[in-house]
């Protein structure tokens, strides 16, 4: 059968075609106008991933701000954000932070790191 | 607890009553209100006119008390440092019928003792600009006014409260028996030992009345549509306009907007619903009166219930035929240009009725109102600021609402969303809190030492964060 699937590598924005057999191995690959879009394709159709961006809370003097933005170093499995989110969800940081910072690491033992996006000094 | 009078409802009614009979000697005054803040039915969602009178019934309870309420409105308004301005109204006239109206309102007026004049069409246009061209007449009654009407219901409570009042919010009265001299009234906060009732909860009356034993009459919702322009269009409307043929009311507000209404249809009483029906025809009238209105600019709409009752429509105020120690106070529409009369007029009844009322020397009739920042000078701001820092900053910015204002409203007991809205307005500008929500919860977190998923907008049932979204994925999110 065909998937499709939208190239998010550049503005391209290629929709590359993967044909697969019953059994789920991929037969070919077309439609991409570069490799990256091959590769890109490929692990999106066997086994997406994904850069988590979300929050943790952080204590802070400032009341403004209990929450600190965060993102992966790396993209984890599609299907295991859900769980990446009720295990951030109990994280919290102090202050100061600063951004590029490593708040938390090895999220769900993926071997990524979980690191702050924005500076929280005090 | 034991009272001497209790007072049910604090809306408009509730607390002019409960002020006036402040003034007398050695009264303990309860005021208790079901909703979680004063001012929660009615008196919240009024047309805002004082009006003059001029179109009332000779001989009523509602002309006698309207029009003296009318007349005695400034002195009352200043007292209580309440915005009050008496701008005048004009009964326009679109055709030779609505013509007639105008000449036979003159008439009425004139029996009434009631100022009313007839503008001819060049001065009507002088006076308002913006009035489209096919006006061809007016009734200019120059003593209608326009007031705030929930800042002066939370006036009035502060100055009850001022004077030895006893105010009890969230405690409905549920039920009532007779026991020896006094009545038990039993609320979720205890039971109250009265000797004497005030029954003023509008919509309500009638259930309230039944709980003491009168089932004499029915009170209906009839509902009230209203429309609020931003306050950039303020020179638009000079005058309060009513009108005949052409179907809408339009009015400038005490904080500059323009708003536009209304309907009168019965409802249930939880029915506080704005209609796009009705909305879009009173939007067509509207601007065939003003042509100039930007429907664009419209920031939002209410609905209040007008509490009429089945067996008049005069005011119902007296005592109970069912019940010597009720004193049903059930006010329909108009009603706010009356209240300062029916406060006096309900301590006549007290003291006709129940006991003989002797004046305090010590009654405090002043009430200072919370500083409108956004109306003071920049010496004023300035002295403000150096006696709280507070007030040098601004939370509500759509109409420049600081921090100390904020702070103020909390501490006169202010503990809902609402509650600070209608104390200094924050919030009811052209983003409608977009902007100073947040921060004004941060405040009442501070303020209040609670936590933002302990607050509410205006009560039980409208909880501003019922979990936080950390709490929830904790709790395994999505199950």
């Amino acid at each position: 059968m065909k998937k499709t699937v939208v190239c998010l590598q550049c503005p391209f924005a290629c929709k590359v075609d993967v044909e697969l057999s019953e059994a789920g191995e991929i037969l070919s690959v077309s439609g991409n106008r570069c490799q990256r879009g091959d590769s890109y394709a490929r692990q999106e159709v066997i086994a997406p991933v994904r850069v988590l961006t979300t929050t943790v809370r952080i204590d802070s003097e400032d009341r403004e701000h209990p929450l600190l933005s965060v993102m992966t170093s790396g993209a984890i499995p599609k299907a295991r954000l859900g769980e990446a989110m009720r295990t951030l969800a109990s994280v919290r940081v102090k202050a100061p932070v600063e951004y590029g910072e490593v708040v938390y690491e090895d999220l769900l033992g993926t071997g990524v790191n979980v690191i702050a996006t924005s500076s929280i000094r005090k | 607890m034991k009272t001497d009078i209790l007072i049910i409802g604090a809306g408009l009614m509730g607390t002019a009553s409960a002020r006036e009979l402040s003034r007398y000697k050695y009264l303990d005054i309860t005021l208790i209100e079901k909703g979680s803040d004063v001012c929660s039915g009615t008196s919240k969602a009024t047309s805002a006119i004082v009006h003059s009178g001029w179109d009332l019934s000779p001989g009523t309870k509602k002309a006698e008390l309207g029009i003296k309420g009318n007349r005695m409105y400034g002195d009352y308004c200043a007292e209580l440092e309440v915005e009050f301005k008496r701008i005048g109204s004009l009964f326009i006239a679109f055709n030779e019928d609505d013509l007639k109206e105008v000449k036979g309102g003159i008439e009425n007026a004139k029996k009434l003792g009631v100022d009313a004049r007839l503008v001819e069409k060049e001065e009507l246009h002088q006076m308002e600009p913006y009035l489209s061209e096919d006006a061809i007449a007016a009734l200019y009654a120059k003593d209608c006014g326009i007031v705030s009407s929930f800042e002066l219901n939370i006036a009035l409570l502060e100055n009850a409260m001022d004077n030895g009042v006893k105010f009890i919010k969230e405690c409905p009265a549920l039920a009532a028996k007779k026991e020896g001299d006094s009545w038990i009234v039993s609320t979720p906060k205890g039971d109250i030992e009265a000797k004497y009732i005030i029954n003023s909860t509008g919509v309500y009356s009638d259930e309230i009345a039944r709980l003491f034993g009168d089932d004499t009459y029915t009170v209906g919702a009839y509902k009230g549509e209203e429309y609020l322009f931003d306050s950039s269009l303020s020179y638009m409307i000079n005058h309060v306009y009513e009108t005949l043929s052409a179907g809408v009311d339009l009015l400038p507000t005490t904080h500059g907007n323009i708003m536009m209404g209304t309907t009168r249809y019965l409802v249930d009483k939880n029915d506080f619903d704005t209609t796009r029906e009705h909305y879009v025809d009173i939007i067509k009238n509207a601007k065939k009166v003003l042509p100039a209105l930007p429907e664009r600019q419209l920031i939002t709409s209410f609905a209040g219930q007008r509490a009429i009752n089945n067996l008049t429509n005069d005011y119902l105020i007296g005592i109970s035929e069912k019940n010597p120690d009720l004193l049903n106070v059930s006010v329909g529409s108009p009603g706010i240009f009356a209240v300062p009369a029916i406060a006096e007029e309900v301590a006549k009844i007290v003291n006709e009725n129940w006991m003989k009322l002797e004046k305090r020397d010590d009654f405090n009739p002043h009430r200072e109102a919370i500083p409108d920042f956004k109306a003071l000078s920049n010496e004023e701001r300035e002295a403000l600021i150096a006696k709280d820092a507070r007030y040098g900053r601004v939370i509500c910015r759509c109409n420049t609402i600081t921090e100390g204002q904020i702070v103020e409203a909390i501490r006169r007991g202010a503990t809902t969303l609402d509650g600070i809205k209608y104390r200094v307005r924050a919030g009811m500008g052209r983003c409608q809190g977009g902007f100073c929500t947040p921060r004004v919860i941060r405040i009442m977190e501070r303020e209040l030492g609670v936590e933002v998923t302990e607050l509410t907008k205006k009560g039980k049932g409208s909880e501003l964060m019922p979990y936080r979204v950390k709490d929830f994925l904790k709790g395994g999110g999505d199950k």
